[in-house]
């Protein structure tokens, strides 16, 4: 019964049935990863990592909806998975409560056959693409502020895929630094439920891997640009040269 | 010469690169994510990136937030 209307859309019959065999792990349980792993959660998924290890604040709350005022000073990912079990008790979340680096990524990401940047840092973005670019897990990133939201789907378990679109630090640089704007509750949950309806996608067949949408809140716009791999990447070289060996 | 940059048509010089044209404007390079007719330009490329005669730039931010 509680997927009764998704198993009404063309592609969808088969959308639960899938997801309850798979598992997906979210960097960040604020604006945009809290929604979207209650969205993926909703859909059927049954395994999900959530890491954050941020506490709930009051400035959060305009956006981050899965947390309420009794939260403030509650660690995130703790707050999300006790949400996440009062809509689906069989669901299995792991909530993550240390900082991820590069030497617990790999804890982080077992198990994930995707793993789903979400968060506010780009540090931390920058190394997830490259942890999964090593681990050749698929990747989802998303970010929004101000006026813009931007969501990506990299598939690096296929080598062709990388020698074709290569990775986040391909796009953006290794050095790149966006300015910290603001940002609206309702913009944020638009590119939070962007970024669940891609993970969808990714285990439907459906994903546009390797195009780039940039949302437009003003214009209520979205663009979509084919990602290309920069053929000096070190971490697209590295993946390549290792397929080789 | 002239392009079209972010949907408006604009005179830029011969011989300028992506990279010189956004320091031009005051864009930051690391602040910023760039398409050349529907495609991305990795962010490696842009300084070598000549513009030509009619291409279509599309320029915008990276975002943050989360």
């Amino acid at each position: 019964m509680r997927y009764e209307r998704p198993r009404l859309l063309d592609g969808y019959d088969k959308l639960d049935g899938i997801l309850a065999h798979k598992s997906v792990a979210i960097l960040g349980a604020g604006g945009l990863g809290g929604l979207c792993a209650y969205l993926l959660a909703g859909a059927g998924l049954k395994s999900l990592t959530v890491a954050d290890d941020d506490t709930v604040e009051d400035s959060n709350l305009h956006r981050q909806v899965m947390f309420c005022a009794d939260d403030i000073g509650k660690i995130k990912s703790l707050c999300l998975k006790r949400e996440i079990g009062k809509l689906d008790p069989e669901v299995q979340v792991r909530a993550f409560t240390d900082r991820v680096d590069e030497g617990n990524f790999a804890d982080f990401a077992k198990g994930a056959d995707l793993v789903m940047d979400l968060t506010d840092n780009v540090r931390t973005r920058l190394l997830a693409s490259r942890m999964c670019l090593e681990l050749k897990k698929d990747f989802v990133h998303a970010s929004v502020a101000a006026g813009t939201g931007m969501f990506c789907a990299f598939r690096f378990s296929d080598p062709a895929f990388v020698r074709e679109h290569g990775c986040y630090e391909c796009m953006a640089g290794a050095q790149a630094k966006p300015a910290f704007r603001g940002i609206t509750g309702p913009y944020a949950e638009t590119i939070s439920a962007e970024a669940a309806q891609l993970a969808m996608e990714c285990f439907m067949g459906t994903a546009p891997w390797g195009e780039l949408f940039v949302h437009d809140m003003e214009r209520r716009t979205i663009r979509r640009f084919k990602l290309k791999r920069d053929p000096a990447c070190p971490e697209c070289t590295r993946y390549l040269d290792s397929i080789k060996e | 010469m002239k392009i079209v940059f972010n949907g408006k048509e604009r005179q830029v010089r011969e011989g300028q690169t992506l990279e010189g044209l956004c320091e031009e404007l005051g864009i930051k390079p690391e602040g910023a994510a760039a398409a050349c007719s529907g495609e991305v330009v990795p962010k490696g490329q842009w300084k070598d990136f000549a513009l030509k005669d009619g291409m279509e730039i599309d320029v915008f931010s990276l975002v943050a937030g989360g």
